[in-house]
This record gives structure tokens, C-alpha cells and sequence, in this order.
């Protein structure tokens, strides 16, 4: 599955003002939240923090990559954000994060996609030239486009 | 006895390296250890694919990147359903000397790798095997 194909403009947050890791993911899976296909939302903040305590889920190149499977959805879900200022994350190579997708996923959803998807957009976030244009783009349909372009 | 704070693990797509993975989440989980999980996109490989079959070099190396990254997180998800600590990172380069580096960086008290028996079509991975116990700063566990 394409990122293009799980996220829209109301899934991409620019300018985010939390510089704190714990309380920006907290933010980001509110949001997601609210956008809908959610079923506890406290739940999902649980796994997904205690996926995060098992291993920093920076990928490095300023890259967060927060992601679980999870019981409270049905469907992959994703938001992408891009903090006001580069945030940090302790990624493996200490640079802080400018760019995190966060994406979830059925628990007894097909292992096969999923890897598939989170291989996919590790390999689009980890062209330079891609990250360069999202941090320069000047709104949520500029990045989607920026997204679709380079897929 | 070593302590063992970081273990660095070589992965790819073979079963010795599902191995060596197991090893690693059982070091982890025993000893508190961080997996540092890598994936090389190796050149040599690279080149030879591109050499001998149909794709482009950069469109072989686009492949190898995302299998990779499909590899990582299998890892993860499997070190993380067990409760081992894990992270996980790509390079591009020469395993034979990237291993040896991150090795040194991240101050690994042990590296594994997978190494199925000696042959011929084996002969890149042989090598990495023998640089890394010559080149490595540390403990290197390789697993058959």
C-alpha cells in the first residue's frame, strides 16, 4: 500500500509546537483519534508507547517512525506531522526528528502488507530529496503532493 | 563475563540470519541488551544483480533497499513480541566494513551474524564473516 493511499491533507500536520517526544506522541495519536477508525484511544496510546519503549522507532536522517499494531483499529491508519522545530527523539543516529509518520495497524490485519507498506514508506522518507521538499513545504496539500510525485 | 549492553546484528534474507536473530532476542532478553538491527545494501551485490540480470543498477539497489526494510521490520516486530529492546537502521555500502564501524560507534559488546555453510555462492558472505572477526572491536558470534 502507497502513502499517498493512507493519507489525505487532514492526516498531515505542519508546525506542530510540542518539543517534548512523550506529549508529541500523545498529540499525534489524539489527532489521529479524531480523525476517526479509532476504538480506544487510550488503549492505543498504551501499545503504541510500550512498542516505543522496546526500541526508538527514529529511523534516522530525522525521521520518526512511530508505529504498532493495535486492536482498537481495522484499518492501517496514518498522520504524518512536521514539528515547528526538530525534536528530540533519540533516534540511533542523534539526529533530532523533523519528520514523524505515525502509522497503525490491525493486529490480525496481513502481516505480509503491512511490512510491505512500512518498507515502502521507509525507503520514500529516506530520500533526501523528499525530506528536504516536505520541510520546505508551505502546506498539508503541498506534502501530499510532494507524497504522490515521488511514489 | 561480558556485560552486554549493545549487540549488533547483521540482517538479511536468509534463515541463518533468522537465526542469528533468535540468538540476538534471547541475548536481549536475558541480559537487558539493545538489538541494533542492520541491514546493508551491499554494493557488491548490487553491482553483480545489475551485471547479470535485467534491472538498472539504481532500479536492483531500490529493491534491495525495500526488502531490507521489509527484513527490519519483521526483526522488529519479532524481538518486540518477545520483549527485546531493538532498533533498527539501513546502510548502503560493504558489510565488511560498515559492520566493523557501527560495531565501533555504537560501542557493541558483541556481533552476530548468519553464515550458512561454506560454498561457493556463499563466498561474499564467508568474507564478511572472516573481515568482521579480523576487523570487529568486539565479540563476534556467528550463527549456522
Amino acid at each position: 500500500m502507497k502513502l499517498s493511499a493512507l493519507l489525505s491533507p487532514e492526516r498531515i500536520v505542519l508546525d506542530i509546537k510540542e518539543r517534548d517526544k512523550n506529549v508529541l506522541l500523545t498529540k499525534l495519536i489524539k489527532n489521529l483519534a479524531e480523525l476517526g477508525g479509532v476504538n480506544d484511544v487510550a488503549m492505543l496510546e498504551k501499545e503504541v508507547k510500550e512498542r516505543e519503549d522496546l526500541g526508538n522507532t527514529g529511523i534516522g536522517r530525522g525521521i520518526g517512525f512511530p508505529h504498532s499494531k493495535s486492536s482498537q483499529v481495522s484499518n492501517i491508519l496514518a498522520l504524518l506531522a512536521r514539528p515547528a522545530k526538530p525534536v528530540e527523539y533519540g533516534s540511533i543516529d542523534h539526529v533530532p526528528v523533523s519528520i514523524l509518520l505515525l502509522i497503525v495497524a490491525p493486529a490480525d490485519g496481513d502481516n505480509n502488507e503491512y511490512l510491505h507498506t512500512m518498507a515502502r514508506i521507509s525507503r520514500l522518507l529516506g530520500k533526501s530529496e523528499v525530506r528536504e521538499q516536505i520541510l520546505k513545504a508551505h502546506s498539508a496539500d503541498e506534502v501530499m503532493q510532494i507524497i504522490t510525485k515521488n511514489e | 563475563m561480558i556485560a552486554l549492553h549493545k549487540i549488533l546484528l547483521h540482517v538479511d534474507a536468509t534463515l541463518e540470519s533468522q537465526r542469528a536473530l533468535r540468538s540476538a532476542i534471547f541475548l536481549s532478553t536475558t541480559t537487558g541488551a539493545t538489538i541494533i538491527a542492520v541491514h546493508v545494501v551491499n554494493k557488491h551485490v548490487v553491482a553483480q544483480l545489475a551485471r547479470h540480470g535485467t534491472q538498472t543498477l539504481a532500479d536492483v539497489e531500490i529493491e534491495i533497499e525495500e526488502n531490507g526494510w521489509r527484513y527490519l521490520y519483521a526483526a522488529e516486530e519479532e524481538a518486540k513480541n518477545a520483549g527485546a529492546h531493538i532498533v533498527i537502521m539501513q546502510e548502503q555500502g560493504y558489510p565488511e566494513e560498515i559492520l566493523p564501524r557501527l560495531a565501533t560507534e555504537y560501542q557493541a559488546e558483541l556481533v552476530i551474524v548468519g553464515l550458512a555453510p561454506r560454498s561457493r555462492s556463499d563466498a561474499t558472505r564467508v568474507h564478511i564473516a572472516d573481515q568482521l572477526i579480523e576487523h570487529a572491536p568486539c565479540a563476534v558470534l556467528v550463527v549456522k
